[in-house]
C-alpha cells in the first residue's frame, strides 16, 4: 500500500509499507499541510476574503497569511498593520479584530514588509438596537472570565450565595440567579451601573474573585446595555449556537512563532458569527504550545504536535498545531522500517525534522523486552545466550518466547489488576475479599496466558453473573463486587475498555467532550437491572444492596432503572453513539452493549486497547494519558493509532500479536540514548523513553540480583514474587515507596513511576536492603567465596544487573574497589568482622543497585 | 500526570489569574520560573515569607471531650457538666477545664474554637473527613482514604523546595493508627504520603542500620558516582535528574549533620526536656511531650507539615479518670510548645491546631463517659501570626450544639491552608481527569487571620 508525506517543502515521497507478519495495515499518509514560509515574502493574504459586520456589537478577526518564495506560508496577524480607509464604518482593534462604527462599505488594509493586501468591509444595521439574547451573548461572557468555573460561582455550593451553573450550561438557571435571586440587587435596570453583577466584576465593590471585568471593555459595554434594556432572557425562537469552527484547523508552525485564530459560531438559524474574544482557549501541550486569552497561539522550541481546545458555550473544537525543528533535512536518517508502525513514526518524525537514535544494542534489547513482557531481568544465561546468538531474527525469536512464558501473564495480570481494580479493601467491606482477589487473579492470568481474544475478554467481565467462587465460580463477578453502582460500572467501562472519562458527565455536562447527561445515565442504564445478593438469604434482599457486605452475588433482576442526581430516571440503555435500545426481559442488556464494543467500526474500543498497550511499552501513550482520549487532545499520531486499532481488529483482538507488532517494530528497538537533535522529543517516540522499573518488578529484580527472595505476606503458600501478588493488600516497604497502586480507581496513572526521596532512602540505607546484600547466600557472599579470578566475578554481577559485560573502565574501577583491603574497625563485633571480605561485595552490589542503569528500563 | 492546575479561571482569589502551576507527575519538573515568581508575588503580596511557614497538628485521635477540655459547661445540669471544674486563664472571661492548668497560663499565646462541628460520628470515616477536608462514606471504620490529606498536599504543593528533610513527618510512625491511611496521599501517590519519626528512636528514623557506617557510605557513595552511567540526557521529562537530587538529599539526611540533628532529642537540654514531660502512660508507648519536641525541632529543620499522634480520646466509660490521666500530659506538652514557639520566635511562621475527629456527647452516659458527639468540638489553635487570646464562637448551655458563629473543620483547614500561603480553591486533577479542589468548600476563619 503506498503510504505519502509531507517533507514540510511539498515535497511529497512515497513510501512501500511492508505487509508484516499477516498484520496489513490500512492505506493512511499523514495529513497534507502546506510548508512553513521561508526565503522573501510575495504577498499577503486575508481569511475572511471580505468581512460583513452586522450590529453595532459585532467584530470580526481577520487573519493574515503571508505567503513566501518557498512556496510555504506563516500568519502575519500579529506583525501586520492594520488601516481603515475610513474609520467612520470599521474601527481595527489589537491584532486584526474589526469593530463595527457605522453603516456603510470601506476596505481594511493590512501591510506588512512592504507588501499589502485589501479587504472590503461592510458593515449594517448599527442605528437598529440589536435585541441582546442572554445565552448566546451574556453567558460565555460569564465563561471567559471564569464566573463560572468550578472553583467559583460554578461549583455546586456556588461561592458567596451566588451561584452559576458549571461553564454557562444551563443559561436558564443562571437567568433565574442574576434576576430573582439576592432581591434583584444583582441587576438594576434603572441605572444599570449600580447592578451588583457589574459592580463586584469590576471590582467597584469588594469580590473575592478580584476585578475580572474591564469597566472600558466590550464586555462591560454589552452587560450595561443588556441590564439597560430589561435584562431580557431572549425569545424560544432565537437562533441557539449549534456548533463552533476554528480557522486554521491544522497548521505547521515553526519553533517561536505565533497563529492567530478565528472563530465563529454556527446558529441554528443558519447565521454564523465571530466569536473569537467569546471563547476559551486552552492547550494540552502547555511546554510545546500556549495560547492566550485572545486565541494567539504561540510555539516554543520543543517540536512536536499541540492541541488547542476551543471552547464557546458548551460547543468544543480544535486547533492543532505540528511544530518541526530547524534541522536541516539532509540530517534525517532513520533505520529501514520493519513494519508499519515504523513507517508511520518515521514519517511523522521526518515531518518534524526529528531524526530517530540509532538502534539500541543487544543487551538493551534483551533487558528493555524481558522487562516489557515478562517484568523479569533476564538472568545471566539467558544474557550470555542472547548475546552469543548470531542469527539475524533473534530480537523477534525472543519476543515470541518471552510472550509463551508465565511471567507475560503474571506482567499483563498485574496490569489488568490495576485496571479492574482488583482490590481487597473495597469500600465496602465485602465478605471473602482474598477468595474474591485470588479468583479474578487467577482469571486474567488464565486468560491471558491462553491469549482469550481481548474481545471474549472484555465480554465475560461485562456480563458476569452468579458467584465468584464455588462450583460455577465466575471470577470476573468481583469486578461487580468492587464497583457496585451503576455509576461506578459506567465510570470504569468508559475509562478501563473505552478510554473515555465519561464521570464528569454524571452531574453536568462534559467540559471538553460531548457526553451530556443523557450519555452518562444511558449507558448507566445498561446496568440498571444488575444487582448484588447475599447468596445466602433466605429473601431477596430489601434496600441499597451495595451496603450489604455479604451481598456479592450478581443477579439480573426483570426490570430496574437509574436516576439522575437531577431526578431524571433511565430505564432504556442508550449507547455512546446515541442509539436507544429496547432490551427484552429474557435478554441481558450488557450483552447488548459489548456487542456494540466490539463492533470492527467501534470508535473506542480497538483504539483504547491499543493505546494502552503501546503506552505500557512506549512508557506514554499516542494519546496521553492513554485513558483520556477525547477530540480536544488528539494523538501525538492518529495515522498510528488508526493503523494500529485496525490491525488488532483485523487480528481478532489477539493481544500477543499486538506486543509481537509493538515488540519487533525499530521503533521499539531505538536506544534511548538521544542525537543531537531528538533530546527534546517527548511525544512522537524519537528514542526509548527510560521508565523507572514498576515496583514489583523492582521488587523482584533486586531479589533475583541480590539472590535472596522476598516474603509476601505470612502464607507459605503465597506468591513468591511481587509480580504475581493478586491484589493491593500485600505492601512491602519496597513496594510502598515505589508506587504499587491502591486500586482505588481504574485509572493506571495511580501506579506512580515518579522518584521519591523515601525511594532514595530506602534503596541507601533500608535494613531491608542491607540485609540482602550481608546475608552469606546472597550473590555478594556467594561472589566472595567465589574462586574465579575477580574479573570473571565482575562480569557475572554485571550480566546480573544490566545483561551486558562491564566497559573496560568499569571493570577497572571495580576491580580496584575490590582489590582494596578491608578493615573492620576495632569496634564492630567480630561475628560481623568475620564476613568482611564480603563487604566490598556487597559495597559493589549496592552500588550497581543504586544505579539509574538498574533501576530504569532503558 | 497530576497538575495543580490554576488556569486562568480556577482561582477564586484572583491572584495568581492565568498561571499554570504545572507540578511534574514526576515530582521534578517542578514549578516553571514565571509560575514560580508569579507564585512567589502572590505571597509576598499576603505578607509573609511563606516558604518558611509550618504547621504542627496535634492530633487527638479518638475525638477528645469539648466539656472536660476548652468550653467547659459549669451551669448545666450534673449529668452534662460532668466531674470536673473549669478553671479562669490568664484571658478574663476564657475559662478552660481544670486539667489544663499550664496551658491556662498561657491563654494569651493560643485561640479556642467552641464552634466546631460536622455530621459524621463514624472514628474512620470523620478522621478521613478531617484529615482530608472531603467526605467519606458514612458511618465506619474501614475504608481506606479516598483524598489526600493536608500533609500531603502541602508536600506535593511544596515539592519543588528541597530541604534537608521530607516536607511532612508523622509523629511517632506514619499514620494515625487506623490503618486506612488516613495520614496519606490518596491520589496523590506515595511520593507525597508521611514520613514516620519517633522521639524515641531518635536518628534512627533514618532506618539506617548501623554496620553502614559514615566511612562505609562515602565509600559506596564513591563507587556509585563512578560507576553511574545513563546518560540523563536520555530523559527530557527531568525523571533521571530527579532521582540523583533525591539520592543526594538522602545521603544527606543518612550521612550529613543536619537531619540526624533534627531527629535527635539528646541535643535538647534535660531542662527543656522535662518541660515537655516524658509521660508515656498514655497512648502507644512513646512520650507526647517529646514528640511535641520533636515537632518543633523539624519545623525549625524545615519540614512543613508535623502531625503528631496524641490519641485515643475515646472515653465512653470513666471519662474522668482518663482525663485525669491523660490532662496533665497533654496539658504539658502544649503548654512546653507554645512557649517554646514563642520564645523562639517561631510563632509567627509555625502554626499550631490541636484537634480530634469529634467532640463527645452532651450527656455523661451511665459509664460516666461520653460516647461520639460531631455536633460540637473544640479545636485549639495558636502561632501562625493569628491573633491569639480570643474564643471563637460558642455552643449552647449543654456544649451540644453551636450558638455562635458556627464553623466546619474545613474552616480550619482552610485558616491552615492560608497560613502555609495554599490557596485552598486550586485544585489537583484526580485519576478520573476531574479537577479536585484542595478543600470542597471552607473560608479562613476571619477573627483569626483578620
Amino acid at each position: 500500500m503506498p503510504l505519502t508525506y509531507d517533507r514540510s517543502s511539498s515535497v511529497w515521497l512515497i513510501l512501500v509499507a511492508v505487509a508484516w507478519l499477516a498484520m496489513t495495515p490500512p492505506a493512511v499518509s499523514l495529513e497534507p499541510l502546506p510548508g512553513i514560509g521561508t526565503g522573501e515574502l510575495k504577498s499577503l493574504s486575508t481569511s475572511p476574503e471580505k468581512a460583513v459586520l452586522r450590529g453595532a456589537d459585532q467584530v470580526q478577526q481577520v487573519l493574515v497569511t503571508g505567503h513566501y518564495a518557498n512556496g510555504g506560508v506563516r500568519d502575519l496577524t500579529a506583525q501586520a498593520q492594520f488601516a481603515s480607509a475610513d474609520p467612520r464604518v470599521v474601527r481595527v482593534e489589537q491584532r486584526g479584530l474589526l469593530a463595527a462604527v457605522g453603516n456603510g462599505t470601506t476596505e481594511v488594509t493590512a501591510e506588512v514588509q512592504g507588501q499589502r493586501t485589501r479587504l472590503r468591509v461592510t458593515v449594517a444595521g448599527t442605528d437598529r438596537e440589536q435585541p441582546i439574547n442572554f445565552a448566546n451573548e451574556i453567558v460565555p461572557i460569564f465563561s471567559k472570565l471564569g464566573c463560572n468555573a468550578g472553583a467559583c460561582h460554578g461549583k455546586a455550593s456556588g461561592q458567596n450565595g451566588f451561584k452559576l451553573s458549571l461553564l454557562g450550561f444551563e443559561p436558564d438557571s443562571d437567568y433565574v440567579a442574576l434576576i430573582r435571586e439576592a432581591r434583584g440587587r444583582r441587576m438594576f435596570p434603572a441605572a444599570p451601573a449600580s447592578s451588583l453583577l457589574l459592580l463586584k466584576a469590576t471590582g467597584g465593590i469588594a469580590h473575592g474573585g478580584g476585578k475580572r471585568l474591564d469597566p472600558n471593555g466590550r464586555d462591560y459595554q454589552l452587560i450595561l446595555r443588556w441590564i439597560g434594556s430589561g435584562a431580557p432572557f431572549g425569545h424560544a425562537s432565537d437562533s441557539q449556537v449549534v456548533r463552533i469552527s476554528v480557522t486554521p484547523v491544522h497548521r505547521l508552525l515553526a519553533p517561536r512563532s505565533t497563529q492567530q485564530l478565528a472563530v465563529t459560531a454556527h446558529y441554528s438559524d443558519g447565521s454564523m458569527r465571530d466569536v473569537t474574544r467569546q471563547s476559551e482557549y486552552s492547550s494540552n501541550e502547555p511546554e510545546l504550545v500556549a495560547v492566550s486569552e485572545a486565541g494567539l497561539v504561540e510555539t516554543h522550541d520543543r517540536p512536536g504536535g499541540g492541541a488547542i481546545m476551543v471552547r464557546h458555550l458548551g460547543q468544543v473544537t480544535v486547533f492543532r498545531a505540528t511544530v518541526p525543528q530547524n534541522v536541516p533535512a539532509d540530517k534525517f536518517r532513520a533505520p529501514a522500517p520493519a513494519n508499519f508502525i515504523d513507517e508511520l513514526v518515521f514519517a511523522r518524525l521526518k515531518q518534524l525534522n526529528v531524526p530517530p537514535s540509532v538502534l539500541c544494542s543487544d543487551s538493551e534489547f534483551l533487558r528493555r523486552a524481558s522487562i516489557d513482557i515478562t517484568g523479569t531481568l533476564p538472568t545471566v544465561a539467558e544474557a550470555e545466550k542472547f548475546l552469543a546468538d548470531t542469527d539475524p531474527q533473534k530480537r523477534a525469536k525472543l519476543v515470541d518466547e518471552l510472550l509463551a512464558r508465565p511471567a507475560y501473564a503474571s506482567t499483563f495480570a498485574l496490569k489488568w489488576g490495576d485496571i479492574l481494580r482488583n482490590r481487597r479493601n473495597g469500600l465496602v467491606g465485602v465478605g471473602g475479599a482474598q477468595v474474591r482477589t485470588t479468583a479474578l487473579h487467577g482469571w486474567i492470568h488464565d486468560s491471558l496466558e491462553k491469549n482469550k481474544p481481548y474481545d471474549q475478554f472484555v465480554r465475560e467481565i461485562l456480563t458476569a453473573k452468579g458467584d465468584f467462587s464455588g462450583a460455577d465460580a465466575q471470577p470476573p463477578v468481583g469486578w461487580y463486587n468492587v464497583l457496585r453502582t451503576p455509576q461506578a460500572l459506567v465510570d470504569d467501562t468508559a475509562q478501563a475498555f473505552l478510554g473515555t472519562r465519561i464521570q464528569c458527565a454524571q452531574c453536568h455536562h462534559h467540559p471538553y467532550e460531548k457526553w451530556s447527561q443523557d450519555d452518562y445515565w444511558g449507558l448507566a442504564a445498561f446496568f440498571a437491572r444488575v444487582q448484588l445478593v447475599n447468596p445466602n438469604a433466605k429473601a431477596p434482599l430489601k434496600g441499597p444492596a451495595k451496603a450489604d457486605k455479604s451481598a456479592t452475588r450478581v443477579v439480573l433482576a426483570g426490570e430496574g432503572e437509574v436516576t439522575s442526581p437531577h431526578g431524571k430516571n433511565y430505564v432504556k440503555p442508550r449507547l455512546l453513539d446515541g442509539a436507544e435500545l429496547t432490551v427484552p426481559v429474557e435478554e441481558d442488556p450488557r450483552q447488548k452493549l459489548v456487542d456494540w464494543m466490539v463492533q470492527p467500526d467501534n470508535p473506542f474500543f480497538a483504539r483504547a486497547l491499543a493505546n494502552r498497550y503501546w503506552a505500557h511499552f512506549f512508557g506514554r501513550g499516542i494519546v496521553e494519558m492513554p485513558d483520556d482520549m477525547r477530540v480536544t487532545n488528539p494523538p501525538s499520531n492518529p495515522e498510528l493509532l488508526d493503523a494500529l486499532a485496525k490491525g488488532f481488529v483485523a487480528q481478532k483482538f489477539d493481544l500477543k500479536q499486538l506486543i509481537r507488532t509493538i515488540c519487533t517494530s525499530k521503533t521499539y528497538q531505538l536506544a534511548s540514548i538521544p542525537n543531537e537533535y531528538n533530546a527534546k522529543d517527548q511525544q512522537n517516540f524519537a528514542r526509548y523513553y527510560p521508565k523507572r522499573l514498576p515496583a514489583e518488578v523492582l521488587s523482584d529484580a533486586i531479589d533475583q540480583v541480590t539472590a535472596v527472595p522476598s516474603s509476601f505476606g505470612q502464607a507459605k503458600s503465597g506468591p513468591a514474587r511481587a509480580i504475581d501478588l493478586p491484589d493491593e493488600a500485600v505492601k512491602t516497604p519496597l513496594l510502598a515507596a515505589f508506587g504499587k497502586p491502591e486500586r482505588g480507581s481504574a485509572c493506571e496513572c495511580e501506579r506512580s513511576g515518579a522518584a521519591t526521596l523515601t525511594q532514595s532512602l530506602y534503596l541507601i540505607g533500608s535494613a531491608d536492603v542491607h540485609n540482602k546484600l550481608k546475608n552469606p547466600k546472597s550473590r555478594a557472599g556467594l561472589l566472595a567465596a567465589d574462586s574465579r579470578p575477580v574479573a570473571e566475578k565482575i562480569k557475572e554481577l554485571y550480566l546480573w544487573v544490566y545483561a551486558r559485560p562491564p566497559s573496560a573502565e568499569e571493570l577497572k574501577i571495580a576491580e580496584a574497589f575490590l582489590a582494596k583491603p578491608v578493615v573492620p574497625a576495632a569496634d564492630v563485633p567480630r561475628q560481623q568482622a568475620a564476613l568482611a571480605k564480603q563487604w566490598p561485595y556487597e559495597d559493589l552490589l549496592w552500588a550497581l543497585l543504586n544505579t539509574k542503569e538498574f533501576l530504569f528500563n532503558h | 500526570m497530576l497538575d495543580l492546575t490554576g488556569n486562568s479561571h480556577s482561582n477564586c482569589e484572583g491572584v495568581t489569574r492565568r498561571s499554570f502551576l504545572k507540578i511534574g507527575s514526576l515530582g521534578l519538573a517542578g514549578l516553571t520560573l514565571p509560575d514560580l515568581l508569579r507564585l512567589r508575588a502572590a505571597e509576598a503580596a499576603a505578607g509573609k515569607n511563606v516558604a518558611d511557614t509550618a504547621v504542627i497538628q496535634l492530633w487527638c485521635g479518638g475525638g477528645p471531650t469539648q466539656i472536660e477540655t476548652y468550653d467547659p459547661k459549669p451551669d448545666a445540669p450534673v449529668e452534662y457538666r460532668g466531674p470536673l471544674k473549669p478553671i479562669r486563664t490568664k484571658v478574663s472571661g476564657i475559662d478552660i477545664c481544670e486539667v489544663f492548668p499550664r496551658q491556662a497560663q498561657l491563654a494569651d499565646k493560643f485561640a479556642i474554637i467552641r464552634s466546631c462541628a460536622h455530621k459524621e460520628s463514624g472514628h474512620g470515616s470523620a478522621t478521613k473527613n478531617l484529615l482530608s477536608g472531603y467526605p467519606h462514606p458514612p458511618n465506619t471504620n474501614e475504608g481506606s482514604l479516598l483524598y489526600p490529606s493536608v500533609g500531603s498536599v502541602v508536600a506535593k504543593v511544596r515539592e519543588s523546595e528541597r530541604r534537608n528533610l521530607p516536607h511532612y513527618v508523622c509523629v511517632p510512625n506514619d499514620s494515625v493508627g487506623r490503618g486506612n491511611g488516613e495520614t496519606g496521599s490518596a491520589y496523590l501517590g506515595a511520593a507525597y504520603n508521611p514520613f514516620g519519626a519517633s522521639p524515641n528512636d531518635g536518628p534512627k528514623s533514618l532506618m539506617v542500620p548501623p554496620e553502614l557506617t559514615a566511612q562505609r557510605l562515602e565509600n559506596r557513595r564513591g563507587l556509585l558516582t563512578a560507576l553511574d552511567r545513563l546518560r540523563r540526557d536520555s530523559d527530557a521529562s527531568g525523571m533521571l535528574d530527579g532521582m540523583d537530587a533525591f539520592t543526594r538529599q538522602a545521603f544527606e539526611m543518612v550521612s550529613g549533620k543536619a537531619a540526624r540533628a533534627a531527629l535527635d532529642l539528646s541535643l535538647e537540654s534535660v531542662k527543656v526536656k522535662e518541660k515537655y514531660g516524658h509521660g508515656t502512660a498514655v497512648d502507644r508507648g512513646y512520650p507526647w511531650g517529646q514528640g511535641c519536641l520533636l515537632a518543633r525541632r523539624l519545623v525549625e529543620a524545615g519540614v512543613s507539615f508535623v502531625t503528631v499522634v496524641m490519641g485515643s480520646w475515646d472515653d465512653h466509660s470513666k471519662e474522668k479518670e482518663a482525663m485525669e490521666k491523660r490532662g496533665p500530659v497533654f496539658d504539658a506538652a502544649v503548654a512546653a510548645l507554645l512557649e517554646d514557639l514563642s520564645e523562639r520566635g517561631l510563632d509567627k511562621q509555625v502554626a499550631v491546631v490541636a484537634w480530634g475527629e469529634f467532640g463527645r456527647t452532651p450527656l455523661v452516659n451511665k459509664g460516666g463517659g461520653r460516647d461520639h458527639w460531631p455536633g460540637s468540638m473544640s479545636v485549639l489553635l495558636a502561632g501562625g501570626g493569628m491573633k491569639m487570646g480570643q474564643v471563637i464562637g460558642s455552643t449552647d448551655d449543654k456544649g451540644a450544639r453551636p450558638k455562635e458563629r458556627p464553623l466546619h473543620p474545613n474552616d480550619v483547614l482552610a485558616t491552615l491552608y492560608k497560613h502555609l500561603g495554599i490557596d485552598h480553591t486550586r485544585a489537583f486533577v484526580n485519576p478520573a481527569g476531574r479537577p479536585i479542589p484542595l478543600l470542597p468548600h471552607g473560608e479562613p476563619i476571619a477573627e483569626l487571620i483578620g
